[in-house]
């Protein structure tokens, strides 16, 4: 029998809360705990990549350059809609939860901004 | 570690040791081991989930069976402790307790809001870090709902004196 054909997935998750959703500060462990919990649940785990990456990009609202420091996740995923959903769907979740606009997704280089449902700006 | 002794987490609650085999003692020893060796958090993300995963899978244990495992409580604290120890994450506060509350008893935040009689605005901005509540205000709400706010000590610290 073939084995499925995986694709590697990547994302970043941003270390500090949006300064525009939130205050800027660094995420509650609770936060941390949450992401690991659904990983394992769901994807029976990923791996994050040493360090923390560091990088700018304009916000959507603003216009403004924001400057992040986020852990990146990498995990390997049949290649196949329902997988691949499912890891939308967690994302989108992860934005309300890490206070975030959008969260950067790589699927095997193919690039895609998740937004979270509620995306509040009040 | 024995099991007489339990371990006590980043909120204060004791997670008890006396169900665990030697097996999973030994574990639990040698997560502690490597936090404190390896301190590094991302690090010990890998390796914790790596070691309590496959120590579970080989048992046959349902992922969601393992994840309520005093195992995998300890290592996701001592995992959670590098990670405020090395100022990239704090420790949880009553806004964590308050989303938990309205998760684990109400159907939405409307809901909790109705019977508490906060304004959901107010607990959206506060439930996003961007304000807080009075200590009168929280505290009269959840009286409603039958709760109380309590002062209690950080883990690990005394009282300052200062």
């Amino acid at each position: 029998m073939t084995p499925p054909r995986m694709v590697e997935c990547s994302f970043l998750i941003p270390i500090y809360r949006d300064t525009q959703l939130s205050d800027g500060e660094p995420h509650t462990i609770e936060a941390w705990y949450w992401l690991k919990d659904r990983l394992w649940d769901a994807f029976r785990g990923a791996t994050i990549a040493p360090g923390l990456y560091h990088g700018f990009y304009e916000d959507p609202d603003s216009g403004d350059q924001i400057q992040d420091k986020s852990r990146k996740y990498i995990i390997a995923l049949t290649d196949d809609a329902a997988s691949l959903d499912l890891l939308r769907d967690l994302l989108c979740d992860a934005c309300s939860v890490f206070h975030q606009k959008m969260i950067y997704l790589s699927i095997s280089g193919r690039v895609e901004f998740i937004r979270g449902a509620n995306h509040d700006t009040s | 570690m024995t099991r007489a002794e339990p371990y006590t987490d980043l909120k204060g609650r004791p997670i008890f040791l006396t169900d665990l085999d030697p097996e999973e003692l030994a574990l639990v020893d040698d997560l502690r081991n490597r936090a404190e060796s390896h301190p590094d958090w991302n690090d010990f993300e890998n390796y914790w989930t790596q070691a309590v995963g496959s120590f579970y899978d080989a048992r046959g244990v349902p992922r969601v069976e393992s994840r309520r495992t005093a195992v995998y409580r300890i290592a996701e604290d001592l995992g959670g402790r590098l990670a405020v120890e090395a100022g990239l994450a704090s420790l949880p506060d009553y806004r964590d307790d308050l989303e938990r509350l309205i998760q684990d008893e109400f159907s939405t935040r409307r809901e909790f809001c109705a019977a508490t009689g906060l304004s959901e605005d107010m607990l959206s901005h506060v439930l996003a870090h961007r304000k807080q509540f009075g200590i009168d205000t929280l505290a009269k709400a959840l009286d409603r709902i039958g709760y109380q706010l309590r002062i209690t000590r950080e883990p690990g610290r005394t009282a300052s004196k200062q």
